[in-house]
Order: C-alpha cells, then sequence, then structure tokens
C-alpha cells in the first residue's frame, strides 16, 4: 500500500476536490479505498459491515471536503478519522456485539507467497484477528495503521488527536496487552 | 513461523510477536466490482449546480418596477384629471 504522504499530484487532487472537480475525488478515492476498506474489514470482521461502512464514509468526505484542511492531517487521515467515528457508531447505533460468531466470521488470510506464510496456521491467525477485535476502538485503529499504512507515531498521533509520545506509550502498552491476551489463548 | 526459544530476551520476544502481527494484518482487497461500482455511484451523481447571485436580475426588477410606478402614475393622473 502506498505511503500516506501526500504527493504533488495528491495535492493537486484535494485542491481540484475542494474546488468540486469530480475526477480528481476520484482520483482520491481511488488511492484510498483499499486502505480504508481494511481498517473497516479488520474492524468488523466480515465484507458486508466493511463495504457498507466504506460506502459511507467516501460519501461523507464528497459530502464535507470542502470543510477539510491541507494543513491539519494527511486526507487519508481525515479519511481514518471519518472512518473511526462511522465504525465507532456503527456499535453504538446497533448495539452490536463486536464479536462476531466464529462461523460468520470471514477471515482474510494472506496469499500464500511463501513457505513462512503458509505455516502460518489459520487457526492461529483467526484467534489472533479475534483478540485484536476486542481491544479498545484507539488500540484497534493505533495497530491497523502501524501494521496497514506502516504510519509514524507523529502520523497516527495527529489522527487521534493526541501527541506522539501517548501515541508511543498507547502503541507499546497495545502490544503488551495483545501478547497476553494471545497467550492466554494458547495461541503461542 | 519464528519459534520462542528459552535464550530469547524480552526484546526478542516483543519483536517477534510485532513480526507475527505483520505477517498476520495484511491490506484487504475489496471486491473491485464493488469499488467500481461505489465509484460510479459516488460520482455520476447529477452535477449541483451552486446557485450565484446575478446583479443584472435585480436591474431588471428596479426597471420593470419603475416603468409600472409611471405607467401607474400617468393612469391615477388621467383619472384624477377628468
Amino acid at each position: 500500500m502506498e505511503k500516506i504522504q501526500p504527493t504533488e499530484i495528491d495535492i493537486d487532487n484535494i485542491d481540484k476536490a475542494i474546488k468540486g472537480d469530480q475526477d480528481a475525488f476520484g482520483c482520491l478515492y481511488q488511492e484510498n479505498i483499499q486502505r480504508i476498506y481494511t481498517y473497516i474489514y479488520y474492524r468488523t470482521g466480515n465484507r458486508s459491515d466493511a463495504e457498507d461502512l466504506t460506502a459511507r464514509v467516501f460519501q461523507r468526505a464528497l459530502r464535507h471536503i470542502r470543510t477539510y484542511k491541507k494543513t491539519d492531517v494527511p486526507f487519508s487521515a481525515w479519511l481514518y478519522r471519518i472512518a473511526h467515528n462511522l465504525v465507532a457508531n456503527f456499535y453504538r447505533d446497533s448495539n452490536r456485539k463486536r464479536e462476531v460468531p466464529i462461523e460468520e466470521q470471514e477471515f482474510y488470510l494472506p496469499q500464500p507467497e511463501h513457505l513462512e506464510t503458509i505455516l502460518i496456521k489459520n487457526e492461529q491467525v483467526e484467534s489472533l484477528l479475534q483478540v485484536i477485535r476486542r481491544l479498545p476502538s484507539d488500540r484497534q485503529l493505533v495497530i491497523i495503521l502501524k501494521f496497514i499504512d506502516d504510519m509514524s507515531n507523529m502520523e497516527i498521533a495527529k489522527i487521534l488527536g493526541r501527541s506522539e509520545g501517548a501515541i508511543k506509550s498507547l502503541y507499546h502498552r497495545t502490544l503488551l496487552d495483545l501478547r497476553g491476551l494471545a497467550e492466554d489463548e494458547k495461541l503461542k | 513461523m519464528e519459534t520462542i526459544n528459552n535464550t530469547s530476551t524480552k526484546g526478542d520476544i516483543d519483536k517477534l510477536f510485532e513480526n507475527r502481527l505483520r505477517k498476520i494484518i495484511k491490506p484487504v482487497d475489496p471486491d473491485p466490482s464493488y469499488v467500481k461500482k461505489l465509484k460510479k455511484t459516488l460520482l455520476d451523481k447529477t452535477e449541483i449546480y451552486l446557485e450565484q447571485d446575478n446583479p443584472s436580475i435585480y436591474l431588471l426588477i428596479l426597471i420593470i418596477g419603475l416603468i409600472l410606478l409611471i405607467i401607474i402614475f400617468l393612469i391615477l393622473n388621467k383619472i384624477i384629471g377628468k
């Protein structure tokens, strides 16, 4: 996945999209759809909800693009914020439980590109993903931004509106908790 | 997959766990037909036309108003003059 730092083309597209250029918004959509979908997919655990919420993220972004300020956060970070809020509303409004029954869950498994990947047992992957979904939403976001977008603590801090140090500490605590939970689940 | 042996330090264990997570948490590809359909839905909406103030319309209303006033004045003047 492309790095979150905006290029000159991105900046140009953002400017045009703010002025109402739909093609420019289309380019921004194309660049960000996978990362937003991935984030929501990991949060919800199924493709149907991920598709529904991803659509809502981009609809909201299109409606409010004029309120986006370039100096504030990168465009993808702005989309992550929208996604984060929508997923939170999704669980709050419907009182959905975060844990989807195992038989209803669809898990993404990495493509078997090399031997090591093949050796990761599906059961372990499923259990670990379940453990991740039990984390508080901000911690899930930190984990996903770290591993999917390879973001720095500073970039994550901008999205969550916290200090870089707070994110560093949150990430460390999250890893510790995850490891503890994973050990509890006898993943190791 | 990495194994954690007895000589591993705490830092090593953290790194191994991080590596394991890195292997599991990968970008997920949405269905290409969904991506295409959503893009179409987002961008093929009817175009939004912004209403803009047109100063000439106000001038036209003012002129029509003045003409009407003059006509009314002339009619009333004729009626009263009789």
